[in-house]
């Protein structure tokens, strides 16, 4: 157990403004009821959510890689069609019933086809919002309800965080999970959700608000001493401007959120301080900052008390209407994109081995949506399902999980220019992950409330 | 759950056998217990078929006729061809065998359609298209529509678990003696046991439960409760502190919970009536500075004084007129010092931007460009950007040259700005080659709808929403429109190519300083039909059809209060009042003389407005907004009249620990670094306004940008740039109480309180306090008082 720097007065002072950790007194039965129910003490675990900005064209992330399947493919996506031997083979445990097809990974991805193939990571196709299922037949005649806004950047973000696609929603199904299993936390010292990407919908939650660090950590306010050790005219000063109340709502917003980040600034740095050093080499990017710095944070997760956490951890830059590809399909912004998802995992996973908590992390990606399986020049348009992967060691990996779309434009699946219709919900997902996180079944509709509209309630790919 | 909904009734038709006839055929699957039926039906229509002469299928026909019917009621289809199958649009374009859904079932509508249909067999000839026009009536309308709407988004209650939600409308009467309730909800716990309004303090005002509705209409008769009036419970209702919720057996306090607030949108729209007349007389120190704070970077010391002399309107006047400086010209001169194995970058374009903020004269122009920048977002995140810092350099050339200009004008440089046409990927955009693999890129055609002019809704000339008769907001186009702009787009690409060279159009040689050029045979020539089936006849140009579809875009309704809403909040208050957009929307529509569009009328109007200039909203707790990072840290660097020791503008807004979270024409996505609808949860979003500046409002950032500032500062002598402090230190400031007058008017515009003054001053009396020269004292100070609430929210 490592000492933490941070006093007393700070921890109550960041206990009472967050209320994070303190349980309301009316529900305090109903959350004993929970803990019963979802966990055992000392039980731990987390969920990383890992989201792909501008929408992943997965139809270049998993790719039929064998005689008419492939020359299929190559026919209709032309130049971003990726050349048949660039394809990584994936060799699945069990594929969907009656789908014959083989399947590829795009040549950027060489670590997940190891944690695929050695069952570390699994394979979730065609998943995007939806209201309820929905035919071909039923989109085009406009007899069925989807979502509003279709293939609309914030909008269909805005439904893979909250999974509420038909009525409007402040707070997204991790943040919900967080409000249900916040009582796990009961002496926790910060929030169960950290963001490490900035403000996100997913991780907002009625009572749990989300906290967020960068990828160094904390962020200190420069020459800040604390009260207790010495402090100066100017940190004092500060410490009164937010110290005293203040009327205007927008100066009560940013007042809250300069104290809650100098609390927690406190408690962070301290924890972090004693934190063991991870071995594991991080590639130099973006992404592989964020996730160091989730292993980091969970390697100090006794010292802040956390048996549950969700991170939130973001790439930028898929909407690839133009530049998808560069001299060849082999190369430019989406072979980048990859290659960089790719090293951040790879070295992720690494990490949680090395900290001796695979078994208790479990990652996953989300994106706006996949996009068009027509290509326009060197892009691709905005679509509605996609493929995603899902990484850690209590993951049943190695399979295809869901159904693989009919890749033909016209066809079953197509809502037009190879916009896929997702056969698989985000609901459904979700709520496999919630319910490993801990949710009940009985308390599942309380943060996926339109699960029932969908054939599946555990797509089965937690073990 | 209103968008599940939609009632299809079970008519069946010859329409309705044809089809399942048909459907057979598809389904070979004897083993279904069904295909016995389904082939009898089969057989009896074929032998109907065979009894028909060979010939063209009957026109459909729709039952009811067209005309206009209430939401939710179908529309069936039939011919009188058995075995024929129906394929219909709903969009007014030609129904095609390819292209559009066979008719299957009765078609449920909730919006006006144009509904076209023909019959089709094998073996016959295609019947004649069928169309007609169906319109949605309303309900009876509601009981006083002459009163004052009032609209409640409810919430979960408290810490209430809950995944509950739902919507109010409340209509006060004219003469406030009733209130009309409408509500609907979803996802509660349970059932709920019990409905109220409540006020302030709690206590039930109406409890719904003890009244019949009517046509889901409940009749509030507002009478004495309690310690209430009448008069009291009216003025509760209209200062927003009543609110509806729902209790259930889970939450016995209340599960979902929502205050009702003004008039956020209405069926029907009444002008509100001309604002209080403003004091006259010259300005006041204070009123001058808040101006200034409005519509520059800040003020520097001695511009309050000449402000008070010259009056808002001249000032308005001359800052219009004042010569500009070229960004590219700017660019093109730091560009040639690059040396010779490198390549000129954007940074040197943010060097231009920041140096025209903070040293131009022409700071209205600095001001409002910025805040356009942010609208019509381009983004140097995105490579094709990057790879043309000239190219960014124009574009802001582009928005600052039509600050004052003409919408319209402004809106078709910025569609044809290769900039623009890069980032969001006009430029080689083609009309659909299905051998090379070709469509429209949608992408510039759906944002330049949804974020640059019109939004998603259709809005009053107020800014609120227009309701249909269920109260719901009515959207303002569908994706096929989305389309259509995409093909009336198609055809553009960089300028000056060579156009007998075909591939050019897709690998075009990049000028980024012209703008984009039509080629023809790019161009999709077929009808579009755009907003509000406005229709772009075939055969037009590229030019032609670009042209039309801004036109069509510049004559939305939406677009005056859509585009004055966005300045106001950059430029003034977060959350105006609908008849200050409304005031500023006018001006949008006639300038005076008779002219749509005029941006210089525009900015006038959104300054020197009552609610801008008017000191009784100040103590308003929803007043005013967050000033954003890149203001508040430029204006620092104003106050000081900075200028870079090293001679380049160089400003790094993103260094480790120090991120602000806001690099100017670097926003993350094309919904800029903010949005304007966020509310920041908590006590904002509750008291349903808007915050767009705090969604870059972390703990991060705001530390970040406490952290920037404090790195630009110094200890005044020694930071990257030079400043002048003479007027802030002695001989000018003799004393403490002096200084605090001038930080309380450059950074509060007099607003600072007495105890903000008070932790200032003891914090400067404090001998610990940074004072190894008046400088350090100075620059100390400002950074102190920089990020104290008070001045961070510009009132």
């Amino acid at each position: 157990m490592t000492e933490i720097r941070s006093t007393r007065r700070s921890f109550l002072r960041h206990s009472a403004c967050a209320a994070v950790g303190m349980t309301a007194l009316a529900n305090t039965i109903f959350d004993l009821r929970r803990i019963a129910a979802a966990a055992t003490v000392g039980d731990y675990k987390t969920l990383v959510c890992v989201f792909l900005y501008g929408g992943n064209d997965a139809n270049n992330l998993i790719v039929p890689s064998s005689g008419s399947d492939y020359a299929a493919y190559a026919a209709t996506r032309g130049a971003l069609a990726l050349p048949q031997t660039s394809l990584l083979a994936l060799h699945p445990l069990s594929t969907p019933p009656g789908d014959s097809r083989q399947w590829g990974l795009h040549p950027s991805l060489t670590g997940l086809q190891g944690l695929f193939n050695g069952g570390h990571a699994a394979i979730v196709a065609n998943v995007g919002p939806l209201v309820a299922p929905v035919s071909r037949t039923e989109f085009l005649a406009r007899t069925a309800a989807v979502p509003p806004q279709l293939f609309s950047h914030s909008d269909q973000t805005v439904h893979w965080q909250t999974s509420l696609p038909d009525q409007p929603a402040k707070t997204g199904w991790g943040g919900r999970t967080a409000d249900l299993l916040r009582s796990l936390n009961q002496n926790a010292r910060i929030s169960m959700s950290i963001s490490v990407a900035g403000t996100n919908t997913f991780e907002v939650g009625n009572v749990v608000t989300q906290y967020q660090v960068s990828p160094e950590g904390p962020v200190g306010l420069t020459s800040y001493v604390p009260a207790d050790q010495g402090a100066d005219a100017s940190s004092n000063a500060v410490r009164n401007l937010l110290g005293k109340t203040y009327g205007n709502l927008f100066e009560r917003g940013y007042r809250g959120i300069f104290q809650t980040a100098l609390d927690s600034q406190e408690l962070l740095s301290g924890a972090l301080g004693g934190a063991p050093v991870i071995a594991t080499a991080f590639p130099d990017s973006d992404l592989a900052a964020q996730l160091k710095m989730v292993a980091q944070l969970i390697s100090v997760r006794e010292t802040l008390g956390l048996h549950r956490q969700i991170f939130f951890c973001a790439a930028q830059g898929y909407d690839t209407h133009g530049g998808q590809i560069g001299t060849s399909s082999l190369d430019g912004t989406h072979a980048d994109l990859l290659l960089e998802l790719d090293g951040a995992f790879a070295a992720f996973n690494a990490a949680i081995g090395e900290l001796g908590v695979a078994d208790t992390v479990t990652t996953f990606t989300a994106s706006d949506f996949g996009r068009t399986y027509l290509p326009n020049d060197d892009g691709s348009d905005h679509g509605w399902g996609g493929h995603h992967l899902v990484m850690g060691g209590a993951v049943r990996g190695g399979r295809f999980y869901g159904q693989m779309p009919t890749l033909a434009i016209a066809g079953p699946n197509d809502a037009g220019d190879g916009r896929w219709i997702p056969t698989t919900s985000v609901d459904e997902y979700s709520a496999t992950l919630a319910r490993w996180f801990g949710v009940a079944d009985s308390d599942m509709s309380l943060v996926l409330p339109n699960l029932g509209r969908f054939a599946s309630t555990d797509l089965g790919f937690m073990g | 759950m209103g968008r599940l909904g939609g009632v299809i009734l079970a008519v069946l038709s010859w329409g309705a056998t044809a089809l399942l006839a048909q459907e057979a055929h598809h389904h070979q699957s004897p083993a279904s217990a069904n295909a016995g039926s389904a082939q009898v039906v089969e057989d009896q229509a074929e032998q109907t078929a065979d009894a028909a002469k060979k010939g063209a299928v009957a026109a459909p026909v729709f039952s009811p006729a067209p005309g206009s019917y209430p939401t939710g009621t179908t529309v069936a289809i039939t011919t009188a061809t058995a075995g024929a199958t129906i394929y219909y649009t709903t969009n007014g374009t030609s129904p095609s065998r390819k292209t559009s859904p066979a008719y299957h079932g009765p078609i449920p509508r909730t919006a006006k359609i144009t509904l076209k249909a023909f019959g089709y067999k094998k073996g016959m000839a295609a019947s004649a298209v069928t169309s007609g026009v169906y319109t949605v009536s309303g309900p009876p309308p509601p009981p006083d529509t002459g009163g004052t709407l009032f609209l409640a988004t409810l919430t979960p209650q408290g810490a209430a678990t809950s995944n509950g939600s739902g919507s109010s409308t409340l209509t006060l009467s004219t003469n406030e003696s009733a209130a009309y309730l409408r509500f609907s909800f979803s996802g509660l716990s349970g059932p709920i046991t019990g409905e109220h309004i409540h006020g302030p303090d709690g206590a039930i005002l109406f409890d719904i439960d003890t009244t019949p509705p009517q046509n889901g209409v409940w009749t509030w008769r507002i009478a004495p409760v309690g310690t209430y009036t009448a008069a009291s419970i009216v003025a509760a209702l209209r200062g927003g502190q009543c609110y509806l919720n729902l209790h259930t057996a889970a939450y016995p306090a209340g599960e979902i919970k929502g205050y009702f607030h003004q008039s956020n949108g209405s069926q029907t729209f009444t002008p509100p009536p001309a604002p209080p007349p403003l004091p006259g007389g010259p300005p006041t120190a204070d009123d001058a500075a808040r101006f200034l704070l409005q519509a520059t970077y800040g003020p520097q010391p001695g511009e309050v004084e000449a402000l008070q002399q010259k009056g808002f309107s001249r000032w308005l006047d001359e800052q219009m007129g004042l010569p500009r400086a070229s960004h590219l010209a700017t660019f093109d001169a730091l560009a040639a010092e690059v040396p010779p194995d490198q390549k000129p970058n954007t940074s040197l374009v943010r060097e231009s931007f920041v140096g025209q903020a903070v040293q131009g004269n022409d700071q209205l122009r600095q001001r409002v460009t910025f805040a356009l920048s942010e609208l019509f977002v381009v983004s140097d995140v995105d490579a094709g950007v990057r790879n043309g810092p000239d190219g960014l350099a124009s574009y802001l050339d582009l928005l600052a040259s039509r600050a004052f200009g003409n919408f319209r004008d402004l809106l078709e440089a910025v569609t044809l700005s290769p900039t623009m046409g890069q980032y969001l990927d006009m430029a080689g955009s083609s009309k659909s080659i299905p051998e090379r693999g070709l469509n429209p890129n949608e992408n510039y055609a759906r944002e330049i709808l949804q974020l640059f002019s019109i939004g998603l809704y259709e809005l009053h000339p107020d800014g609120t929403l227009r309701l249909d008769t269920d109260n719901q907001p009515i959207p303002t186009y569908e994706q096929d429109v989305v389309k259509a702009f995409a093909r009336a787009f198609t055809g553009w690409t960089f300028g000056g190519q060579n156009q007998r060279i075909p591939d050019r159009f897709f690998r075009p040689q990049r000028n980024y300083r012209i703008p984009m050029e039509p080629w023809d045979a790019y161009h999709a020539t077929d009808q579009k039909v755009l907003l509000d089936n406005k229709v772009l006849p075939s055969g037009l140009s590229a030019r032609q059809d670009l042209s039309q579809a801004l036109d069509v875009i510049f004559d939305h309704p939406n677009v005056g209060p859509f585009f004055c809403r966005f300045m106001i909040q950059r430029l003034v208050t977060a959350n105006p009042s609908p008849s200050y957009v409304y005031r500023c929307g006018q001006a949008f529509a006639n300038n005076g003389a008779g002219v749509r569009g005029d941006l210089g009328a525009v900015v006038r109007e959104i300054l020197l407005d009552y609610e801008a200039r008017s000191t009784t909203t100040l103590a308003r707790p929803d007043d005013g907004h967050l000033r954003e990072p890149v203001v508040r840290l430029l204006g620092l660097l104003r106050t000081f009249d900075a200028t870079p020791r090293q001679g380049r503008w160089r400003f790094n807004f993103d260094r480790a620990g120090a991120s602000a979270g806001e690099i100017p024409l670097r926003a993350p996505t094309v919904f800029n670094f903010f949005e304007p609808t966020f509310a920041l949860p908590g006590e904002i979003a509750q008291a349903g306004l808007v915050s767009p500046e705090f969604q870059i409002s972390t703990e991060t950032t705001v530390v970040g940008a406490a952290n920037l500032a404090q790195a630009v500062l110094g200890n005044g002598r020694n930071g990257p740039f030079a400043f002048v402090l003479t007027p802030f230190v002695p001989p000018q400031v003799g004393s403490d109480d002096a200084l605090l007058d001038k930080v309380d008017l450059l950074l509060f515009a007099g607003g600072m309180s007495d105890q903000t003054r008070a932790i200032l001053k003891t914090a400067l009396a404090d001998p610990d306090f940074p004072h190894a020269t008046p400088e350090q004292k100075v620059a100390t100070l400002f950074w102190l008082a920089g990020i104290a609430p008070e001045s961070v929210v510009q009132k």
